[in-house]
C-alpha cells in the first residue's frame, strides 16, 4: 500500500454515491485510476488530486495526506 | 478493463501471432535449403498483415467502446505505456547488439536482418506484456 491516504470513497458516498466513473470524468482519470487511488494502488499527479479535491469543495489536505503506518 | 488494456491484449496477439508465423516461415526454409529466405517478400507479408490485423482490431475495439476510445491515455496508463516502453528498449537494444556481434562472425546480411527484427518483434511482446502486467496488478 502507498504512503499516500485519502477519504475518496468516503466523499463519493457523501455526495449522493457519486460513482467511481463520474467522478473520473470529472477530473479526467478513468474509473480504474479512481478505484487505484481509493485502494492506495496508485498515488495521483498534484493536479488530479486538487481537482479531485476540487470536486468535492475541500482543501487538499482535507482529502489526502500522508500515512507511512 | 480499460481500453488500453483491451488494445494492448489486441497488440500483443496481433504480435505474436505474426511474429511466430515469420519465425516459422524463416525456420522452414531454412531447415530445406540450409539458408535464409529473401528479406523483402517475408518483410512486406509480415508488415501488411500485421497493420491490417492491428486496423482491424482497433476499429472493432474501437466500435464496441466508442465512449471510452475517444478518451486519451490518463495519467496512470501513462506510466503504464512509458514502462512498457522501457522494457522494449532495452530488449531491443541487447537483441539488435546481439544480432551486431553474430554478424561480425558470420557475415550474413540476411541473417543479420532477420535477428533484428526478430528482436523488434520480441520488443514488441515484451512491450505489451508489461503493459498488461501493470494493468493488471494495478499500479
Amino acid at each position: 500500500m502507498l504512503p499516500i491516504g485519502n477519504c475518496v470513497r468516503e466523499l463519493r458516498a457523501e455526495n449522493g454515491d457519486m460513482t467511481q466513473g463520474e467522478l473520473g470524468e470529472r477530473v479526467g482519470v478513468t474509473r480504474q485510476t479512481i478505484a487505484a487511488i481509493e485502494q492506495r494502488r496508485y498515488s495521483p499527479s498534484l493536479e488530479t488530486a486538487f481537482r479531485i479535491a476540487k470536486v468535492f469543495n475541500k482543501s487538499l489536505i482535507d482529502v489526502f495526506w500522508f500515512d507511512e503506518t | 478493463m480499460a481500453f488500453k488494456e483491451k488494445s494492448a491484449w489486441l497488440m500483443l496477439i496481433a504480435t505474436l501471432v505474426v511474429g511466430l508465423y515469420m519465425t516459422y516461415a524463416v525456420v522452414q526454409t531454412y531447415m530445406e535449403l540450409q539458408q535464409v529466405p529473401a528479406v523483402l517478400p517475408v518483410f512486406i507479408k509480415l508488415t501488411v498483415t500485421l497493420i491490417i490485423l492491428s486496423v482491424i482490431g482497433q476499429i472493432v475495439l474501437a466500435i464496441a467502446n466508442h465512449k471510452q476510445a475517444e478518451q486519451k491515455a490518463d495519467e496512470r496508463e501513462k506510466v503504464f505505456i512509458r514502462r512498457g516502453q522501457a522494457a522494449a528498449g532495452g530488449v531491443l537494444a541487447f537483441g539488435v547488439v546481439a544480432s551486431l556481434i553474430h554478424f561480425l562472425f558470420l557475415s550474413d546480411g540476411n541473417l543479420l536482418f532477420y535477428s533484428c527484427l526478430l528482436s523488434l518483434v520480441v520488443a514488441q511482446v515484451v512491450e505489451y506484456a508489461v503493459q498488461i502486467a501493470s494493468f493488471r496488478r494495478g499500479y
